[in-house]
């Protein structure tokens, strides 16, 4: 089984999950706006499934979802990590962050630490996002992080945009002071 | 926290119990891409579903600590089905779950495979007790069930509104009195 790695940023830690999580992971999904852009976890037991499923993902593939939690209260504010269901698409980055950590800058550490993972130890060469439309939070945080809008791709009669994050080079010259 | 686990593999008289993997893809879609076969676990779903829900098994291990074996064939590897310890969420006990692919039922593999997984979970899962979710009108299931000694104990409801059937296996103690185990049958 693929061990789950630990990853240690200025203000955040990055690792695996254990059943402990349940509660706060499905409180991720509790503003349903911005739920229903990113998942389709609406209760609890759905919640369980996903998060098995981010699990079982690692083991699948090498790599998956991290948790993301603050380091100072140990308290669970998102998740991000690579996604790769359809073996010949490439690789994703995704994220979910708790509304209520917007502003503070955790969701961009937690997701160039997550990135530069994937380069060094993961051999991905290039990774994308596609996200709702509607999903201007989640936008936001494309832009911040130097992703460029690259198309859009319809699925289930949304227009999910595809954008495409830094190389490995760019994103360590842009952002070396962020993470570690 | 527990960041590694182990699938076991298990062996009976015909199959072998080992961890999913993606190479199980296809004869897992089987068994959700009929229709007749669906109809008791949910329905027809997608083979991108499928993925999923192999993924969400291989995780149910991580969080419980047990969870689904894959079956094979011993004789050539073929994938029958699936069969373990099951409990998601909404579930209100510990479960013993199990599903054949298309072609498989009928030739007592799904009892088999499941005796294994309820000694499995009582010796191995620290399980005082075992039931399996049937659904009405699933014959099939209702007698894999009965084949294992189990009894008809209520009914539960799961995920939001489905009723399923009840069916309690004999105690730890009972049940290996009734199925001695012998070496790997």
């Amino acid at each position: 089984m693929t061990t789950i790695p630990v990853i240690e940023t200025k203000r955040l830690i990055l690792r695996g999950w254990d059943i402990g999580d349940l509660d706060s992971f499905f409180a991720l999904y509790e503003d349903r706006q911005y739920a229903s852009y990113v998942s389709s976890v609406e209760t609890r037991w759905q919640a369980f499934e996903k998060l098995a499923a981010l699990i079982g993902h690692w083991h699948m593939r090498g790599f998956g979802r991290f948790s993301v939690r603050e380091k100072s209260t140990g308290k669970l504010i998102g998740h991000c990590g690579g996604s790769q269901i359809d073996g010949n698409r490439e690789h994703e980055m995704n994220y979910t962050f708790h509304p209520d950590i917007a502003g503070q800058g955790y969701a961009s550490e937690a997701v160039i630490s997550a990135l530069r993972y994937f380069y060094t130890k993961c051999g991905w060469v290039t990774a994308v996002s596609e996200i709702h439309p509607e999903n201007t939070r989640s936008i936001a945080l494309a832009k911040r992080l130097g992703a460029a809008f690259e198309t859009t791709r319809t699925k289930d009669g949304v227009g999910y945009q595809m954008w495409r994050h830094l190389s490995s080079e760019v994103l360590e010259k842009r952002f070396s002071e962020v993470g570690a | 926290m527990k960041v590694e686990f182990e699938i076991p593999t298990l062996e009976t008289e015909r199959l072998r119990l080992r961890g999913l993997t993606e190479a199980d893809l296809d004869g897992f879609a089987s068994i959700y891409a009929d229709a007749e076969n669906a109809r008791f676990i949910g329905g027809v779903v997608s083979r991108h579903e499928c993925w999923r829900k192999i993924v969400l098994m291989i995780g149910h291990w991580h969080l419980r600590g047990w969870g689904i074996f894959a079956l094979e064939s011993k004789a050539d590897g073929q994938f029958i089905g699936y069969c373990g310890p099951w409990r998601p969420d909404s579930w209100q006990h510990d479960e013993i779950a199990y599903s054949l692919a298309p072609g498989q039922s009928g030739k007592g593999l799904a009892a088999e495979a499941a005796r294994r997984a309820i000694r499995f979970a009582y010796e191995s899962c620290g399980w005082s007790s075992a039931v399996s979710y049937v659904d009405a009108g699933n014959e099939a299931s209702r007698r894999v069930a009965q084949k294992n000694g189990a009894h008809r104990d209520g009914s539960a409801t799961i995920l939001d509104d489905e009723i399923v059937e009840v069916w309690r296996y004999p105690s730890p103690e009972q049940f290996s009195a009734l199925f001695p185990f012998r070496g790997s049958a």
